[in-house]
């Protein structure tokens, strides 16, 4: 029997891969890596282990573990990959860079992250600045270490490996512009978990409009990078840049494959409080309940950024005088702390004060009455006593206990005079409720 | 004829999308996570349309901006280099402006002939009007409000190659 021709095996070969591709779309993902370790079988047997269809092959199963999850299958192949270039085709530069880094990236993801640093340094020292071939492998190798270090919380030498590979960009002719935005995102990445703010500001604001354009892909590092940028502007004052840099991280947290409600939330929870400073009241209490509703999906009821939520649209409601919806938000805060064991009685203080407040609002004089009662009852000194005092005073008021009503206002009027420092803001309103109240017309 | 009000009412009826029904089209009212109407409000509506015998779906959001009349032309002509640029960018979904009273709307049209209208179809549609609402409204009020031009990604990327060139030199 005659051996078949080399084209014929190809074309055999190329049915096994397009099979497994067929089954992959198909998310038959056994079949298809069955296919795809026949294909590679096949091809180390009619082509020899250092082919291009074995590589082929390689690649397809090595995507498909890595799709699947399956690290240890994949780093196995992908160490195999490696010594296997090493071994046979050293000078070929770009090819083994490029194995060394998917090495290194699977290592990370499976928290072998020494092992995975050396690749990365091998995989730089492969390079030649001289020989132009290389210089794409290198800008890359820069890039997928500092990101590496800058995920791995190791800033400071995130900052020197992305500045190696910056000055590289800048020495040679026609380098990646991409990728080099890419590696001042991640500096800036890196001199923000440094705390050099000021330089991660500027740095981030030059490269994100390349980075996070709206035509590029969402990249939630660099989303982040646009909430430390909204941050730092809105304490610098400067609402309108923050308020800009803010909803962009907005637009591009919403264009990721999956929802980060937590991150949504806290965008919208910054926002929020930018626009009571940016002279945006309009759009306070929409970011507020938008924050709350992200908030809510991704994280737990009682946490501080939720409660600090519901307080902020509390602060809204009560002013604008809409005092059954304040009623509502204020019932699940109370709901949401009530297992809490820590900081307990501040907080019920707090929101049974507030509670009771817009219930005597709402004329729904004994639910106030109680709710009054108790947060005088888990107040911890007299700042947390004089508020739900006052607000005992305003409850006979309006039930006309006329000399009730001036007994708590009394106790509440003494408590505030004794606050240290200016005034209270509190003090001329008791002041005027007293002199309606002993001087009735 | 391809398709009718009654068959799109009752595709929306079957994606449970809440929509008022008139004579003409269908409006369907949506609460967006970044696009503000020129209300300031955070709601649209868009109008479901059914032209040339049911052989073409207008999908769009009117008024979804609107330049103010005696803006002048240096900001007519910036708005409409963003509409135009937006559009180079978009798939499906474009930008219109009338210039004789200043309305910007987005929307799409659905040439469906003889084919029949899918529910999967109809809600794609839909979602692509809103959703280009959304990721251009950004740089949108960017032109209209602080005469920031757009820039396509290409442009910028010259922009910040050559920044890094300089800024790394040394």
């Amino acid at each position: 029997m005659s051996k078949p021709s080399p084209d014929k095996q190809r074309s055999e070969f190329a049915e096994i891969i397009s099979q497994g591709k067929k089954y992959l779309f198909d998310e038959q993902m056994e079949r298809a890596r069955a296919e795809f370790s026949q294909a590679q079988s096949f091809a180390e047997a009619h082509f020899g282990i250092n082919s291009e269809e074995v590589d082929l092959a390689h690649d397809e199963l090595i995507n498909l573990l890595h799709i699947l999850e399956l690290k240890d299958d994949e780093l196995a192949l992908l160490e195999s990959l490696v010594a296997k270039r090493r071994q046979h085709e050293p000078q070929n530069v770009p090819s083994l860079v490029s194995a060394l880094m998917r090495l290194a990236k699977c290592q990370v993801d499976l928290g072998q992250f020494d092992a995975a640093e050396a690749h990365f340094k091998e995989a730089i020292a492969s390079c030649s600045l001289h020989n132009s071939e290389h210089l794409f492998s290198l800008q890359l190798s820069h890039v997928d270490y500092g990101r590496c270090l800058c995920r791995h919380h190791q800033a400071e030498r995130a900052v020197e490996v992305l500045e190696e590979g910056l000055k590289l960009y800048a020495r040679i002719k026609d380098g990646n512009v991409m990728m080099a935005a890419d590696m001042a995102m991640y500096m800036a990445l890196a001199y923000w978990n440094l705390g050099r703010e000021a330089e991660a500001v500027e740095l981030g604001t030059q490269v994100a409009p390349l980075t996070c354009h709206r035509s590029a892909g969402p990249n939630a590092d660099f989303t982040r990078m646009l909430y430390h940028v909204g941050g730092y502007y809105h304490q610098e004052k400067k609402y309108k840049e923050a308020d800009y840099y803010l909803q962009w991280a907005l637009t591009r947290l919403f264009q990721e494959s999956s929802i980060k409600h937590r991150n949504i939330g806290a965008v919208y929870h910054l926002l929020a409080s930018n626009d009571r400073l940016f002279g945006k009241p309009e759009r306070v209490e929409r970011h507020l309940r938008r924050a709350l509703k992200f908030l809510l999906r991704g994280c737990e009821a009682h946490e501080p950024m939720v409660m600090d939520t519901r307080l902020g649209l509390i602060n809204v409601l009560i002013p604008a005088e809409r005092y059954a919806e304040a009623e509502t938000v204020i019932a699940e805060a109370i709901e949401a702390i009530k297992n809490l064991e820590r900081n307990l009685e501040s907080k019920q203080n707090l929101y049974y004060n507030n509670l009771g407040f817009v219930q005597v609002h709402l004329e729904k004089f004994p639910k106030a009455e109680a709710s009054l009662r108790f947060a005088l009852k888990v107040a911890q000194d007299d700042q947390e006593r004089a508020y739900p005092l006052k607000n005992l005073g305003l409850l006979y008021q309006r039930m006309g206990y006329v000399t009730e009503a001036i007994d708590y206002y009394q106790q509440a009027l003494r408590l505030f005079e004794a606050e240290p420092g200016e005034p209270h803001p509190m003090i001329p309103v008791i002041q005027k409720a007293l002199t309606e109240l002993q001087n009735p017309a | 004829m391809a398709t009718s009000l009654d068959e799109i009412a009752d595709l929306l009826t079957s994606a449970k999308l809440h929509f008022t029904r008139e004579e003409k089209f269908i409006f369907v009212g949506y609460e967006m996570d970044l696009y503000e109407s020129p209300d300031k409000t955070g709601g649209i509506r868009l109008i479901i349309a059914c032209e040339r015998d049911g052989s073409l779906v207008s999908i769009f959001a009117p008024a979804a901006y609107k330049i103010p009349v005696g803006s002048g032309v240096r900001k007519f002509s910036l708005v409409k280099h963003c509409l135009n640029q937006f559009n180079w960018e978009l798939t499906g979904a474009k930008y219109e402006m009338d210039d004789a009273d200043g309305e910007v709307r987005v929307g799409l049209d659905l040439i469906l002939e003889d084919a029949k209208l899918t529910e999967r179809q109809l809600m794609r549609s839909v979602m692509l009007v809103l959703t280009t609402l959304d990721n251009f409204h950004l740089d949108f009020c960017r032109a209209l409000e602080d005469d920031v031009p757009v820039a396509s990604r290409a442009a910028v990327k010259k922009t910040v190659g050559a920044y890094l060139k300089k800024q790394f030199k040394s």
